[in-house]
């Protein structure tokens, strides 16, 4: 079981993903930045959960060319979420993300100007109406609401963290005002209650949770002793990964 | 066309992807279809370079506190388990869950 082979090997899938999705983004239309921009947010992702030493590896600058992309979508940041709720502006957002597009946005990208006037007039209806519409529900609910209420409707989507909490109604609906990373957390809580529907309660571990995944070759039970053969296995423990190809299990019940 | 399992999904490298697939979706990069084309090559790539490039063995020992067999699919809660690693070190863990898949490497061409 070994920890040390854990960067290289994420580093090999990566490249095998990347090498073989390729065709499939040409035949679904989709361009190279966006399969690249995939690349470098899931390289992020995977340095950042800590599991291995990785190092910064050679396609991190590909990163920088998404940040050199968003500015141009920065300024209406509550957008983008919001924006697959409505059918007709999801043909405007990829511009600002695309450096090269396809044809259909050849209009705005031989004049870029064209672009940024065009942009924020379509998220400016999308973000007012929906804020507003959705903001005035939970007023009904208390008169603490009306402070907050302002605070939303002034800074936009900025200020998940207290929002979820007080206007649990309010969440379902404008999910897509909370941040990303909000929305994932709650996702993981979730998974955290099947496990333990699952398996009874794992939760005194607490977040970091010990698991594995494998195949196993067999599993055999002398009274209650356990034998198996276990192969191929993703390890996760204490906050890190480890693989192993052959893992003989023995355990008594 | 062998069949590739997906539970490596949830290991942090498959989370890493599932959740970046998502941003992508959200803001209209790309579709859930084009998304799960993506994870279908994931479960493949990792299944074989698991297979291809990871070579160590390992042990692991402890109190089988439940397990469960459904679906062909093993479950084993251990707790108090030791695995040993590269250098005979031995990393230990209060609980922890194994997840396994039947191998079918033996009945694939490969």
């Amino acid at each position: 079981m070994s920890n040390k082979i854990v960067p290289t090997v994420y580093r090999n899938v990566v490249d095998d993903v990347m090498v073989n999705i390729r065709s499939e983004f040409e035949e679904f239309g989709v361009g190279e930045h966006v399969l690249q921009d995939l690349q470098s947010r899931w390289e992020v992702k995977i340095m950042r959960s800590n599991v291995a030493e990785f190092e910064r590896s050679a396609t991190l600058p590909s990163v920088g060319q998404n940040q050199l992309m968003y500015p141009s979508a920065a300024p209406p940041l509550p957008g983008p979420p919001q924006s697959s709720r409505y059918a007709p502006p999801p043909l405007d957002v990829p511009p600002p993300l695309a450096g090269p597009p396809p044809s259909l946005y050849q209009r705005g990208h031989t004049n870029g100007a064209g672009l940024n006037l065009s942009l924020p007039s379509h998220y400016g209806m999308d973000d007012n109406t929906p804020v507003k519409s959705e903001t005035r529900i939970p007023q009904l609910d208390g008169p603490s609401a009306s402070s907050r209420d302002s605070s939303v409707s002034s800074e936009g989507s900025p200020s998940p963290p207290t929002k979820p909490v007080p206007l649990p109604s309010l969440k379902v609906e404008s999910a897509t005002h909370v941040d990303d990373e909000a929305v994932i957390g709650s996702d993981l809580d979730d998974s955290d209650d099947e496990d333990n529907l699952a398996g009874g309660a794992d939760d005194p571990v607490g977040g970091a949770k010990d698991i594995v995944f494998c195949t196993y070759d067999k599993v055999q039970r002398v009274k209650n002793k356990w034998k198996c053969v276990l192969k191929d296995g993703m390890v996760h423990l204490h906050g890190k990964d480890y693989l192993f190809s052959k893992c003989t299990g023995e355990f008594e019940w | 066309m062998p069949i590739f399992y997906e539970f490596y999904r949830e290991s942090s490298i498959g989370a890493a992807l599932t959740d970046s697939l998502d941003e992508l979706i959200t803001n209209g990069s790309i579709t859930p279809q084009l998304a799960m084309k993506v994870l279908l090559q994931f479960d493949k790539s990792i299944a074989e370079t698991l297979a291809k490039q990871v070579k160590n063995k390992t042990t692991v020992k402890g109190h089988l506190h439940n397990y469960r067999l459904c679906e062909d699919v093993w479950t084993f809660d251990v707790h108090n388990a030791a695995f040993k690693m590269d250098g005979n070190e031995v990393v230990t863990a209060p609980k922890v869950r194994i997840v396994s898949c039947k191998n079918t490497e033996s009945t694939e061409s490969k």
